[in-house]
């Protein structure tokens, strides 16, 4: 009696259970006949596996012989398997990928088997960072395939991965990744503590928690560093700074950084060092060619046409005098353009943008001229401006880099040279408040550290940089050159 | 408590120290200290630096006794609650007016080199966020500004080879052509360019390992010196006295020689650059003043910064005209000339008494 009551309660549980479950898409229910009773199968098609399913779970379902479910689950060649009553509990694994199993003969409870389809993109080419020479390996979306990425690279047992979870509806995996015995405890501690405190619903890439996690998050500058790399993640871990993996993102977040490291790419380091500085140091100057030559152009002539030798001046008079625009309206137009083009270029598919870049490029600029809208020295201006704010290495800042030039060019309008020179003490001051994970931003410059220019404005070779950089306090200040060698 | 994240290590006295004394002054000196000694003033750079590098000795010598090292308390301590406090407003009165002179004697240049038409109200207005921006953080901040402020516009001293060109060795023959009485004369009137270190009574306490950080104050004012001689000399060298008397700035007039094949009229960009050595001496002692109010008083910093900031505004803004400019400066050069060398002696002296009667009272 007592016990038909409780098989009664079971089976309407049950019954609940696949009303409740009819109602998603795609809930597959199969009923096998066993030695032992009726088999209940069932799991949502698009989250489960099906090779794996027929390959592994059916035959032994069908085929071996049980007395429960426990004996069932030892044939299983799956690991996380459970054994589960609650049914909020099983329709959570439902929804994860879980296959459920029940015997309404045998036990109340069901065996829960992980069967999730895995969706990967290959590890692939980096595309943001080419780079021509050095491994070509880029992250991709899952967060597992690129921690081991990095283990490949690093394998010892010094690496430590703690890992969180984010986002109220997405519950993200988020890792903290570090090298015990090099990094510095305290910027592990502020890294896991920030995303802790984060307070947000979902965390659908990287960005999400460099937006959340940054220092000063009214900041135009990144204050964490994205890469696509994992060579680049591997060899700043060993400099002893931290790595920040999030699930669904093939961009890892690195800090603590300083300004200086975002106009260094990761190929600086594969070339010998006089080219690899060369470079670095050309790409520097482009960024502040890049920054300061349209405001400084709408300066000049606005205010100070006085600074231009005789010659020269000739030369962009002749190029203005169709012009009817003050010099202020004809940069922001030729900016915007660049913008308007840019931005077209992004959003469209690959072979499109190419095709905008050239009409608009090479059309419209011509045109412009020709039309007597802007002067020839301002187009030639403006074009390599753009050109020198696309040679930082790191996208996010040079996205950066190009927004703070129109402030700049409206106060070189009102306050000429003057001008200019106040709004880039403005910016100093901000770079000089900047913290990026508690450190200071503009390190090395402020505070001074002259050791660290090794590898900040040119790279010197590696046989000089025997130290790691004071910016993120290793515990170890020393690389271990010739650790082994004295035994 | 100072954090020790927010002080600065030792070195960074000698950029405090020396942005702090570099400023306007630099543009036109030449011209105003040869009053007594002519051609020879150089000479009384020298002096004046010597007793600057004193005056710095004797402000270390005090601050090191004192607890919390900075000049509320040893004002405190040597005159009493009430009148300590009293001296200490006046102190801060007295870095409300540098700052003041800094900026008005800038927008003056400003006025007079490149924009005769600029509002001093319409300058301020974007100066004065930007010095709040600088002291409402941390003390690190000031010190990053200070530091960028000597290491940047220290590009431009190279610049000096140009007018070297037109240099006349005749200009400043015979040397020692002066009494010594004429040079110390001078070297009064050259003791304004070194001012801003007074600041040094203020910040002392935010450098890790105080009392040992004197020696880079002293090779910073020994750097300032050392700069000031070279400029001096070029400048004699370049122009004849009867033309200095002409001048106004001196310096700016050397820049006007430079010509590049992309850029001619130098000065306009050395007066930008220069900016950046202004600014360190405006925001020092902007920050020094709020501090001290923040440190007589417990005001929350960032009020007080935005109330004196508000003052300094309304300061520089009722100074009008070459003339008023010249009167404020005047004035900031004797009052800044008593209180080096004759208040801080004797603060030095009354300290001292006090200390040796506590002592044997206790």
């Amino acid at each position: 009696m007592n016990k038909k009551t409780s098989q009664k309660r079971v089976q309407r549980g049950f019954d609940k259970l696949l009303t409740e479950l009819e109602k998603k898409d795609s809930f597959i229910h199969y009923q096998h006949e066993h030695e032992n009773g009726t088999i209940h199968l069932g799991y949502l098609k698009t989250a489960v596996d099906p090779q794996k399913l027929e390959k592994y779970i059916l035959p032994r379902v069908q085929e071996y012989i049980y007395n429960d479910l426990s004996e069932l689950n030892g044939y299983i060649p799956f690991t996380k398997t459970e054994l589960a009553e609650n049914s909020d509990h099983i329709q959570d694994k439902l929804v994860k990928g879980f296959v459920f199993i029940y015997m309404p003969n045998v036990s109340p409870s069901y065996l829960l088997v992980p069967l999730p389809l895995d969706q990967k993109r290959q590890v692939s080419v980096p595309e943001v960072e080419f780079s021509v020479v050095g491994p070509k390996e880029a992250f991709v979306e899952d967060i597992d395939t690129n921690l081991n990425l990095i283990r490949k690279r690093l394998s010892i047992p010094e690496l430590s991965v703690k890992k969180l979870k984010v986002g109220t509806i997405t519950k993200t995996d988020v890792a903290v990744v570090s090298i015990d015995g090099i990094a510095d405890e305290e910027n592990v501690n502020t890294a896991v503590q920030r995303i802790k405190d984060v307070e947000i619903d979902q965390v659908i890439d990287s960005s999400y928690i460099q937006q959340t996690i940054a220092d000063n998050k009214n900041s135009p500058f990144p204050q964490l560093l994205d890469t696509e790399r994992p060579d680049r993640i591997a060899a700043i871990l060993a400099e002893g700074k931290i790595a920040i993996f999030v699930d669904g993102s093939p961009h890892v977040l690195l800090g603590p950084t300083t300004l200086i490291e975002f106009f260094s790419a990761f190929e600086d380091y594969f070339l010998n060092w006089m080219t690899a500085s060369a470079f670095r140091l050309i790409r520097l100057i482009a960024v502040f060619f890049s920054i300061l030559i349209t405001p400084l152009y709408v300066a000049v002539l606005t205010h100070h046409f006085e600074i231009i030798p005789q010659t020269l001046l000739t030369t962009i008079v002749h190029s203005r005098t169709q012009v009817p625009f003050p010099p202020v309206i004809e940069a922001l137009i030729l900016e915007f353009t660049i913008e308007l083009l840019r931005e077209a270029g992004a959003r469209l598919p690959t072979k499109i943008g190419q095709t905008i870049g050239i009409v608009g490029g090479i059309v419209i600029g011509t045109a412009a001229v020709e039309a007597g809208l802007t002067s020839n020295v301002l187009l030639i201006i403006v074009a390599l401006a753009a050109l020198g704010s696309f040679t930082t290495p790191v996208y996010k800042m040079s996205n950066t880099i190009r927004l703070i030039r129109f402030p700049l060019i409206i106060v070189s309008h009102v306050y000429g040279l003057i001008g200019l020179t106040i709004a880039i003490a403005y910016i100093m001051v901000h770079l000089l408040r900047l913290t990026s994970l508690g450190r200071p931003f503009f390190a090395p410059v402020f505070p001074f550290r002259p050791k660290d220019f090794k590898d900040a404005l040119i790279r010197l070779p590696f046989s000089v940089q025997q130290k790691r950089p004071y910016q993120v306090r290793p515990t170890k200040v020393k690389r271990p050159v010739a650790e082994e060698t004295d035994k | 408590m100072i954090s020790l994240d927010d002080k600065v290590t030792g070195l960074m006295v000698f950029f405090l120290i020396t942005s702090s004394q570099i400023g306007v002054g630099v543009l036109g000196f030449e011209s105003i200290i040869n009053k007594y000694a002519g051609h020879d003033a150089w000479m009384s750079l020298i002096i004046s630096g010597l007793a600057v590098s004193g005056i710095i000795y004797l402000m270390y010598k005090m601050l090191k006794n004192a607890e919390k090292g900075d000049i509320v308390e040893i004002h405190q301590f040597t005159y009493g609650k009430w009148l300590g406090n009293f001296v200490t407003i006046i102190f801060t009165m007295y870095l409300l007016l540098m700052a003041t002179v800094v900026l008005r004697t800038y927008i003056e240049i400003i006025q007079v080199w490149m924009f005769p038409h600029l509002k001093v109200w319409a300058f301020l207005l974007i100066l004065i966020p930007l010095i709040y921006y600088t002291i409402s953080d941390q003390f690190r901040t000031v010190v990053g500004v200070c530091f960028l402020g000597i290491v940047y516009p220290s590009l431009l001293i190279p610049t000096v080879i140009y007018p070297l060109r037109f240099a006349d060795m005749n200009h400043i023959l015979p040397i020692m052509d002066h009494t010594i009485t004429e040079l110390m004369q001078s070297s009064t009137l050259a003791i304004l360019n070194f001012m801003g270190f007074s600041t040094l009574l203020v910040f002392y306490p935010f450098i890790r390992e105080a009392n040992k950080s004197q020696k880079y104050a002293q090779y910073g004012n020994l750097y300032t010196t050392g700069l000031y001689v070279v400029v001096c000399l070029v400048s004699y060298l370049f122009y004849n006295q009867s033309e200095l008397e002409e001048v106004i700035w001196a310096s700016l007039g050397l820049w006007k020689i430079i010509e590049m094949p992309f850029m001619e009229r130098f000065e306009y960009f050395g007066i930008a650059t220069l900016f950046f050595m202004i600014l360190p001496n405006a925001v020092l002692y902007m920050w020094a003043s709020t501090r001290v109010v923040h440190r007589t008083f417990g005001f929350d910093h960032k009020k007080t910064a935005v109330v004196l900031l508000v003052i300094l505004f309304l300061t520089c803004v009722s100074s009008t005209g070459r003339v008023g400019v010249n009167v404020l400066n005047d004035g900031a050069g004797k009052i800044g000339l008593v209180f080096l060398f004759i208040y801080i002696p004797v603060l030095f002296v009354i300290n001292l008494i006090r200390r040796k009667v506590r002592k044997n009272v206790s």
